[in-house]
């Protein structure tokens, strides 16, 4: 059996175990490559940083849980960009399974230490359920279709919200979005013309650039690599700095393979026809 | 000793989960079974916090108006009875009409009329700007070849054939890059859970997990042999 038909029948636990190699290595031992910033992060980040001190942004959750590991060093990224700029949050769940994450950040970005306080400097309405029609409902009127929050308070009693009443008081809208992205958009971005920047995951990312090309969206996260942008543009290295090593050296594997799993297949066939033809 | 036993289970159930690469398994089953149950009990708890929050407290607190919406919501629960299950029909074509209504709306505005217009571009930029041109045009270009693709009443020959030809390159191109996204987001996931297990107390439980993934490859192992010796 020759090199190359070795090559193609190669047992694909071998491929796991190089993959295996490739992403642990540069986690125990960072080798620290360097990282560019895109448009799209750069768009992002000047959204944020326009943002005046008090100014009321809507956190939007809608991903699946199994997503975590792309949208929450996302979120931990762009919430520290928020509360650098003084800005208050109201976050919403679209989806039960995210509901869990919202607690999380407030704890790993010690909200509490910060000084930020609950129903002045943010607000956690937890799950809205409905999707499409919630969101519409939502971004029609907050009060009635969030009568009280994830605690139980009643939204009256809540000081932040007697700034926000509806979509129009919201001074950005930031979703962290992977499903509904498009009802997100046509119920509550569009209809009020609201700015709006989204964090997305890898799968998602190719069918939410339109929406950038046409204003709807102004700056979008793209996975790992759109955190570890973020994080250079903050500088301040998180999650997404740390995994960049592991994800690129795993891009060049996956590259390398796709080469000689073609160059294999292309000589083999080549092979095959000239022994044809000698017969 | 909480967060560190929660940590150790967390990556016990990853190893679990990725064990499949290796061979099904009862630990992957094991965990399989726990995420859809876990999955389903967290649906039922948050769905009574969110009860509790949109309508049992307003509720008490005097909005009596989600009396309303509270009886559509039950009259949903008569899709068990033979007897009155048209009952259900009623609150289901609301939240059907409604749903339909609301994505209409949505799709015609923010979906088409938006993108469209955006579409319409001037082919030279002003003021001039050699890329922005160059994209302008390849965007037209593109669009009306993936558009041309689709026209089935005629048959694709000549200069529609030339068209749909280019168009169905346009898409293969957006799949190519969709796909490469989807490849990079699925290894960010993956570089996620190792850096769990690598990066906290999960770590102590890959020996463990290496051991157990030896024993079983060396009983499978021996087993096999038994009943070729069998045979």
């Amino acid at each position: 059996m020759s090199m190359l038909s070795r090559f193609q029948k190669m047992n694909p636990k071998v491929l796991y175990l190089l993959v295996l190699v490739v992403v642990g290595l540069p986690l125990i031992r960072p080798i620290n490559l360097p990282i560019g910033v895109s448009r799209y992060t750069e768009l992002f980040h000047s959204q944020v940083e326009s943002l005046k001190p008090g100014d009321v942004v809507l956190v939007s959750l809608c991903f699946a849980s199994a997503k975590a590991p792309e949208f929450y060093p996302q979120m931990v990224a762009a919430l520290q960009h928020l509360i650098m700029k003084k800005a208050s949050m109201v976050f919403v769940c679209w989806l039960p399974e995210v509901t869990p994450f919202t607690g999380r950040l407030f704890t790993d970005l010690s909200f509490d230490k910060r000084g930020l306080k609950y129903g002045t400097d943010y607000v956690d309405f937890g799950l809205i359920a409905g999707t499409a029609t919630a969101m519409a409902a939502f971004a029609r009127d907050v009060h009635k279709t969030a009568p009280a929050d994830v605690r139980g308070t009643l939204v009256g009693d809540l000081p932040l919200m007697a700034k926000v009443k509806m979509a129009t008081d919201f001074h950005l809208l930031m979703s962290f979005i992977s499903i509904y992205t498009e009802d997100f958009i046509g119920q509550v971005q569009t209809p009020y013309k609201l700015p709006l920047v989204t964090g997305t995951d890898g799968v998602s990312f190719a069918g939410t650039l339109p929406y950038l090309a046409s204003g709807q969206i102004r700056g979008i996260l793209n996975s790992m690599v759109g955190t570890a942008e973020y994080e250079k543009l903050l500088k301040m290295p998180g999650k997404g700095t740390s995994y960049m090593d592991a994800q690129q050296l795993s891009h060049v594997l996956i590259i390398t393979l796709i080469v000689l799993g073609n160059i294999a297949l292309a000589s083999t066939r080549a092979l095959e026809r000239s022994r044809r033809t000698k017969e | 000793m909480i967060d560190a036993l929660g940590n150790m289970i967390a990556a016990a159930c990853i190893l679990s989960i990725y064990s499949f690469l290796y061979s099904e398994n009862k630990a992957f089953r094991l965990v399989e079974h726990l995420f859809v149950g876990i999955a389903a009990g967290h649906v039922v708890v948050t769905t009574i916090y969110t009860l509790r929050s949109s309508l049992w407290i307003p509720l008490t607190r005097g909005n009596t108006v989600l009396v309303i919406p509270f009886i559509l919501g039950l009259m949903v629960y008569f899709i068990f009875s033979k007897k009155h299950s048209y009952i259900y029909r009623l609150p289901m074509a609301l939240v059907i009409g409604i749903g339909t209504g609301l994505s209409l709306r949505a799709a015609a505005h923010a979906q088409l009329a938006v993108q469209i217009a955006t579409t319409m571009l001037p082919l030279v930029k002003t003021p001039f700007n050699a890329l922005d041109t160059f994209n302008n045009i390849l965007i037209v270009i593109l669009v009306i070849a993936t558009v041309t693709y689709f026209f089935f009443h005629w048959e694709q020959r000549g200069p529609l054939g030339v068209s749909s030809k280019i168009g169905r390159y346009a898409m293969m191109a957006a799949f190519g890059a969709s796909f490469a996204n989807t490849v990079m987001g699925r290894f960010a996931v993956f570089v996620g859970q190792m850096d769990f297990l690598l990066s906290t107390e999960g770590v102590y439980v890959i020996p463990i997990a290496l051991v157990a993934l030896i024993i079983a490859t060396y009983y499978a192992r021996s087993k096999k042999d038994q009943n070729r010796e069998r045979q």
